[in-house]
């Protein structure tokens, strides 16, 4: 009887409050949120979507038998930029990217509702402008893919992405124009790097600097070279530690130390991909184009690339340590931001001057000869062509080829042949705009890119 | 409660204190209405005794009200209470040979006799459950229990069978599981079957509204055998033994001939189609053309080895070193005593299975002892105590493991040599390189299945313990108090050893050899543990029940009480020591396990080195309800019953109100046969009807109203957040409602008895997968309210007592019609037509949850043996394109995968002592999908028997639907033409069968030879079981219950001996 007592109605409220789990939780405190984003290997700093531009890049080949049985048929037709490329299957880079936007407007939703006190004040910076960084970053780089290259005369009335800026995944959604989409971006950064610190403590952790670096990317894939070059002299004036690759250890099967970052002094924001099987030692065949463009004492032949089981040449010199790709934004990438910034705007001292110093970091010592005397057009062209050699295997050479193929001074024509058969990507080809996945064209009748 | 008040047939008023009155009346047969001679009758409180004359007449003098007890040898006891001038009193008694009349079903919270219950119960007693052996309960269920249709055959589980179809789609749709007044959780293999009394089962809203949210999906009772209370000691053992066949390999369709798939295999290696490097195995068979290619052997080596490999058939193999035939022991001992006041129950049982596949065993043991103690009249306290243990040895190595990446598995395997030597067969990494291991200095890199399970050790354990009291009491006047309280514990763990001469542990130290020669993982034995687990649980019950009767014709019976329950489990980590030396037990754990190490062969990922599990969960599970229970009968003939429960538990991250789930039901019963105006009281003496209803709801633990994330810690030492749910601020709980009619009738002499029972389940805001835009930020799907399902249908039972007398002749058929339909749906409609085809596919408004669609079949081209398809009306070979124009109509609805209509026939046979019993089960009205060869199959080593039914010249097209040969190149990213053939209706097969479930034989010996050694009884029992399939419709000899396993269920027989003193 007297557990009926027990029962009663108040204290049966209590009994039933006791959680089900310890390790789940209903997010409601500022660390809730930050504990969001700092979901770093799992969700906002891996699978990043530089996938499909990997692959679609002019970087590397696979055997045609290996092709011919390749396990997965979107990124085999990815390959030959397909007409159909997905087939139903699943677009990786388009899923784990609006996933990493859903992390962080949760966190935004979330934070909106916190009044900070002045202790939690830093704390809530630090989340809402990571939050707003990643959303940015994400964005960004689905642009890349889905969207076509940035026109500031066009944009307003070409197709963007779907802009989700809440949580509620009952909104349906819907595609902004390019303009909106880029804008969205240019005030999310502008918004974060008032609030982050100068740099991380953790370096998948976005920071002020890398919200430069950012913007400086995003500005030049716009060409606005002035403010890409302003982002790129911010950043640098934060963060501009080069590494001496004559101190990596060459033997070593991966040259560059793991950690996420922790250790290489050029990582300004850390990210990365998980290793495909076609970026993997034994079939990756790295071009001949772009091996030929090393000079015999450059170190970064040697660092980046390495002789594989069958005889091919693969690339080992990911920032992440092994065979996964970084992706994320290292001070060399916003070195070569600015110095062809200058290069376009004539100052071609400066340009060189960049080019100079990241060549002595390179090259075995003594051997690298400075750029001297050379015409602008020789200077932006040895820019172009040192953003192929540094920046090789992090997803930017699809978003080069994009800007680039605009100007018919560097326009080219992409091609692989299979089994005979050719191939190819021309300049300003639908292609290089992949298609939004089958499902999402399925469920929500958005406009599918033009093919 | 054994007793029941039988109400006289009027009522009475104005009682006198001091009157003598007179009592009398007839005493007749409740069958057939003859009078009884020689009945005793007893007034309990004027202790007055007499026996009813050859008429069955009675008279005797009253002083004051009494209660009348009727008692007659053959006959059901009866207690009547009596008044003044009661001198015409009929007393129908009831034969005690008529299990059905004297049934009380207990549901868990009280007993009442079935005659009473307005609710749809099934009641399996102990001679039912007894007539099939094995070491499960669930198992001895099949084909006895109408309405309890098992989804998997011979399944051992609550999610292997369905009562009563569907009423979720995607919550929990498992029976909810008592055992001895309490849910139970364990696995139902811990329970000895030979120690339980009997099984209820509650079908419909009456069940629900007694067991609460858990229910909605039907309930089983189970109650174990109870202490004595007649003053003798009773001793029973149990002892059965049983013979499982070895399984037949050969059942598989999924097979083709060692000569046909090297000569698959030549020609693939021919056109180039293997890769050759270090990692990638390649069919043996290709080894050895590449070797004699390389001249490393001669033609005649080459020539010597296809012959072997052509008269090799690896299932044959397989069934030879890999399987066995199997079977079980297992023995109980039941010791039972004590009078009214005491009672005791010991009993222990070891059972010990030997698995169909060598290296696997189990055994368990269980303990139990039961006191009930009974300090006054009125007050009774039993307490007791259970302990199982549970061991399992899980070394086999099965055929299906033999299979690898990019071979499959090759028909010509061979896994002993004629002198009985173990052989090594293709694994993870090219075999010619495995072979070459130990030339290049590292160690033997084959691997022999037959000799591996004797080189690991893999054991898995569990324990549990219960605790059980209950104290009850009479209060006042009618009403009495009860209390239960149980406590479980339970742990359980899991270890793998794997000896210094294992492949685990040689493949490991190969791999991880670094290229200065040394490994990184130490040559010796390794020992995993799994993640060890501890439970326990607290679970109370008071309860107060109301039992009354007034002015006779009016009975009353009603119970409140509340219950709660507090359960957790924790789960800590596993470890892993390397370097693991048996004889010392030492080993170590310090090792690197963040470090990427380079691996072999040549050109494999670099690897960490595993590590132990750092998994560590603490779960709290907690429930609270209230609950209160009616009933009321008029004049014994007509009931009326209700119930109302409130269900509480700690759901995480759901608004308060959705913490809890309000249910209740209403019935009524009518036994007709008792009116006055009854017309056929001599030929068919008991007909009932009733009907129940009720609200149930569904609670889905993987939902919730708020965002929830599961918290961890990233490398860079972070705490992490993942989501786990968004959240859905529109959830609701779902609701299931369900009506239950039923008529059950005996005919005299218990010689034709039924019933008929039909039943609606509609359940709504059913929750489930909605397919999402992946731009949301969530792939896949999202739980929401989305659809509405009625599942109705029908269950009979016919038991016919054929003859009676010497040779006895029971006939009893149950038959059972259930299907289900949609019929709302709020999900997403313009779904993409290949998600129709899946397994799981979207439901679709007006078509039944189990429907399979197909693709249309128009038939193999004449011309090149091509499926026919046709695009705007023309015929295309463009298979991509018409399987992407399909919409949803195109589609052909090709009938349900779950049997709507099903059943069983049981004939019991009995002469003297002997009895024989035969359990036909049918199912019919579904379909399956067959699987069949498909263009292109044998390139990614998905054989099949179809292969020789290929279309290979015009005209065969007539008498087959294989398609033709496919070579590769013509494949192409997408095989679309093995798609259209897979998936078309041409594959949908009848999955119409009668099966012989089992048979039994028991002998009982004479009284006078079990006298004679001072026995009670000795029988001796034989059962059969998977004997096999009588008739199916399918005509490419697929069982349907196993329609693409490698085997069916392999026929099994035991023998069992029962001796009782």
């Amino acid at each position: 009887m007297g557990m009926l007592a027990l029962l009663s109605q108040s204290c049966g409220h209590e009994f039933l409050e006791v959680k089900s789990d310890i390790s789940i939780g209903s997010p409601s405190t500022i660390a809730d949120y930050q504990a969001l984003l700092d979901n770093g290997n799992s969700v906002m700093n891996n699978n990043a979507s530089f996938v499909l531009g990997m692959i679609g890049g002019e970087e590397f080949y696979i055997d045609d038998s290996r092709w011919l049985n390749y396990p997965s048929i979107s990124q085999k037709n990815a390959y030959v930029w397909a007409e159909n490329v997905y087939e139903r299957e699943s677009v990786g880079d388009w899923n784990s990217g609006y996933q990493r936007i859903l992390y962080a407007n949760m966190a935004l939703e979330g934070l909106k509702n916190i009044e900070p006190s002045a202790v939690e004040r830093d704390a809530w910076n630090m989340a809402q402008g990571s939050a707003l960084f990643f959303r940015a970053w994400n964005y960004f780089q689905l642009a890349q893919l889905f969207c076509k290259p940035y026109e500031a005369v066009t944009a307003a009335n070409e197709l963007g992405l779907p802009l989700r800026l809440e949580p509620d995944v009952t909104i349906k959604s819907r595609r902004a124009s390019l303009s909106e989409t880029y804008g969205r971006m240019l005030a999310d950064l502008e918004e974060a790097q008032l609030l982050l610190p100068d740099k991380p403590s953790v370096k998948m952790r976005p920071s002020k600097v890398a919200c430069y670096a950012l913007l400086a990317r995003i500005y030049l894939q716009m060409e606005n070279y002035e403010l890409a070059e302003q982002y790129a002299e911010k950043t640098l004036r934060i963060q501009d530690d080069l590494i001496d690759y004559n101190a990596l250890p060459i033997e070593a099967s991966y040259p560059f130390p793991t950690g996420y970052g922790a250790e290489n002094e050029e990582v300004i924001f850390f990210c990365y991909i998980p290793s495909y099987p076609m970026f993997s030692t034994a079939q990756m065949h790295v071009e001949e184009g772009l091996l030929n463009l090393y000079h015999d004492n450059d170190l970064r032949l040697s660092v980046f690339y390495a002789t594989g089981s069958g005889g091919n040449v693969f690339f080992r010199g990911s920032y992440y340590g092994s065979i996964a790709p970084f992706v994320g934004l290292s001070t060399s990438e916003v070195l070569l931001i600015r110095a062809e910034c200058y290069a376009r705007r004539g100052a071609l001292e400066l340009a060189l001057a960049d080019m100079n110093r990241l060549g002595i970091h390179r090259f075995e010592h003594g051997y690298f000869g400075s750029f001297e005397g050379l015409n602008s057009e020789q200077v932006l062209q040895l820019v172009l062509e040192e953003r192929r050699r540094e920046l090789a295997f992090r997803g930017i050479r699809w978003e080069d080829r994009r800007r680039l193929n605009k100007d018919s001074r560097f326009a080219t024509t992409i091609s692989r042949t299979i089994g005979g058969r050719l191939y190819e990507l021309t300049p300003g080809s639908n292609r290089y705009v992949w298609p939004l996945p089958d499902e999402v064209i399925e469920l929500t009748g958005m406009q599918q890119n033009p093919r | 409660m054994k007793h029941f008040l039988i109400m006289a047939a009027f009522a009475f008023f104005g009682w006198q204190a001091n009157a003598q009155t007179v009592v009398g009346g007839t005493i007749r047969d409740a069958a057939d209405g003859h009078p009884l001679t020689g009945v005793t009758l007893k007034l309990k409180r004027a202790h007055l005794t007499l026996k009813s004359d050859s008429n069955g007449h009675f008279r005797m003098s009253l002083q004051r009200p009494d209660t009348l007890m009727v008692s007659y040898v053959g006959y059901t006891s009866q207690s009547v209470a009596v008044g003044p001038d009661q001198k015409d009193l009929t007393i129908m008694l009831d034969r005690s040979d008529n299990v059905l009349e004297t049934v009380e079903i207990s549901t868990g919270y009280y007993r009442l006799p079935k005659e009473r219950a307005t609710g749809s119960f099934v009641h399996i007693d102990n001679q039912l459950l007894n007539r099939s052996m094995g070491g499960n309960v669930l198992q001895r269920l099949e084909g006895i229990a109408p309405g309890v249709q098992f989804v998997n055959s011979g399944g051992t589980t609550a999610a292997d069978i369905r009562v009563r179809g569907l009423s979720t789609i995607e919550s929990d749709e498992t029976p909810l599981i008592i055992l001895d007044n309490f849910p139970y959780e364990g696995s139902l293999d811990n329970i000895d079957p030979d120690d339980i009394e009997s099984i209820t089962v509650l079908k419909d809203a009456a069940a629900a509204s007694i067991w609460g949210a858990r229910a909605g999906n039907g309930v089983m009772v189970i109650t174990s055998k109870k202490a004595a209370q007649d003053g003798r000691v009773h001793i029973s053992l149990n002892a059965n033994t049983n013979i499982t066949e070895k399984p037949d390999l050969l059942y598989s369709k999924s097979w083709l001939p060692s000569a046909t798939v090297m000569e698959i295999e030549k020609k693939r290696y021919e056109l180039g189609h293997y890769t050759f490097n270090e990692r990638t195995p390649v069919p043996l068979y290709v080894e050895w053309l590449r070797a004699f290619d390389e001249g490393l052997i001669s033609a005649p080596q080459l020539e010597e080895q296809e012959r072997v490999m052509r008269n090799t058939d690896a299932r044959r193999q397989a069934m030879d070193y890999l399987y066995r035939g199997g079977g079980f022991r297992q023995y109980t001992l039941n010791v039972s005593g004590g009078a009214e006041r005491y009672g005791y129950e010991i009993s222990g049982a070891y059972y010990n299975n030997l698995d169909n596949l060598v290296g696997n065993n189990s055994k368990r043991y269980n303990l139990g002892v039961r006191n009930r103690f009974k300090p006054y009249d009125g007050m009774e306290i039993s307490v007791g105590i259970a302990y199982v243990g549970h061991q399992s040895v899980n070394n086999g190595v099965d055929y299906s493991s033999l299979s690898v990446p990019n071979v499959g598995i090759s028909p010509y395997m061979r896994l002993m040599d004629e002198n009985g030597n173990p052989l090594p067969v293709v694994k993870g990494i090219r075999f010619g390189y495995a072979e070459q291991a130990e030339a290049n200095g590292l160690l033997d890199w084959l691997y022999r299945p037959v000799e591996e399970r004797n080189l690991i050790d893999n054991t898995a354990r569990s324990n549990e313990l219960r605790l059980n009291s209950e104290w009850t009491a009479k209060l006042w006047k009618g009403f009495s108090a009860s209390a239960i309280y149980q406590y479980v514990r339970g742990n359980e763990q899991s270890q793998f050893h794997y000896h210094k001469d294992s492949y685990f542990v040689r493949d490991l130290v190969n791999a991880f050899t670094q290229p200065n020669g040394n490994s990184i993982v130490p040559n010796n034995g390794i020992l995993l543990t799994g993640n060890p687990a501890e439970r326990f649980s607290h679970f109370g019950r008071t309860q107060v029940d109301y039992q009354a009767t007034y002015h006779v014709q009016h009975s009353i019976s009603a119970l409140v009480g509340a219950e709660i329950r507090h359960s957790q489990q924790e789960v800590l980590p596993g470890t892993i020591l390397y370097n693991y030396d048996d004889n010392y037990l030492t080993g170590s754990a310090q090792f690197n396990y963040n470090e990427l190490y380079p691996t072999l062969p040549a050109g494999s990922p670099n690897r960490r080195l595993q590590g132990p599990s750092s998994v560590r969960r603490f779960l709290v599970n907690r429930d609270l309800s209230y609950y209160a229970n009616a009933s009321y009968v008029y004049a014994n003939r007509y009931m009326l019953s209700g119930s109302l429960r409130w269900d509480g538990s700690n759901l995480f991250g759901v608004k308060a109100n959705q913490k809890g789930v309000p249910l209740w039901s209403v019935g009524g019963g009518w036994e007709l046969s008792r009116e006055g105006f009854y017309p056929w009281a001599v030929w068919l003496p008991y007909v009932r009807l009733r009907a129940t209803y009720g609200i149930s709801g569904n609670v889905n633990k993987r939902v919730t109203h708020f965002p929830t994330v599961r918290y961890g810690t990233t490398p860079v030492g972070l705490t992490a957040a993942m989501i786990t749910s968004v959240g859905n601020p529109s959830l609701q709980w779902e609701r299931v409602s369900t009506a239950n009619f039923a008529l059950e009738w005996r005919s005299a002499n218990n010689r034709l008895t039924g019933s008929v029972e039909k039943f609606t389940k509609q359940g709504s805001d059913l929750i489930g997968d909605e397919f999402m835009d992946p731009t949301t930020g969530i792939t896949g799907s999202y739980k929401i309210n989305y659809a509405s399902i009625r599942t109705s249908g029908w269950d009979i039972q016919l038991n016919s007592r054929n003859t009676t007398g010497r040779v006895g002749w029971n006939t009893t058929l149950l038959m059972s019609w259930v299907d289900n339909e949609v019929t709302h749906y709020n999900g997403n409609e313009t779904l993409a037509t290949y998600r129709y085809l899946a397994s799981s596919k979207p439901p679709v408004v007006h078509t039944s949850r189990d429907l399979v669609y197909a693709l249309p079949w128009y038939g193999l081209s004449p011309e090149n043996g091509y499926p026919i398809a046709y695009l705007d009306g023309q015929p295309t070979d463009d298979y991509r394109t018409y399987y992407n124009q399909l919409i949803l109509d195109d589609l052909v609805s090709a009938g349900v995968t779950v049997p709507p209509f099903y059943g069983s026939l049981r004939n019991d046979l009995s002469y003297a002592n002997l009895n024989i019993g035969v359990l036909l089960t049918w199912k019919s009205g579904y379909v399956f999908r067959r699987s069949s060869f498909y263009p292109g199959g044998e390139f990614t080593g998905n054989f099949h028997e179809d292969y020789f039914r290929r279309w290979a010249k015009p005209g065969d097209e007539l008498h087959t639907d294989v398609p033709a040969y496919l070579p590769l190149e013509a494949i192409g990213s997408g095989n679309y033409m093995a798609t259209v053939y897979s998936e078309s209706e041409a594959l949908i097969t009848k999955g119409d069968h009668i099966r012989i479930q089992d048979v039994n034989l028991s002998y009982t010996l004479p009284k006078r030879i079990t006298e004679n050694l001072n026995m009670q009884s000795i029988r001796i029992s034989a059962y059969a079981r998977n004997l096999g399939i009588l008739w199916k419709a399918n005509k490419q000899g697929i069982d349907p219950d196993y329609v693409n396993a490698l085997y069916g269920a392999p026929r099994s027989y035991s023998l069992g001996l029962n001796v009782t003193f």
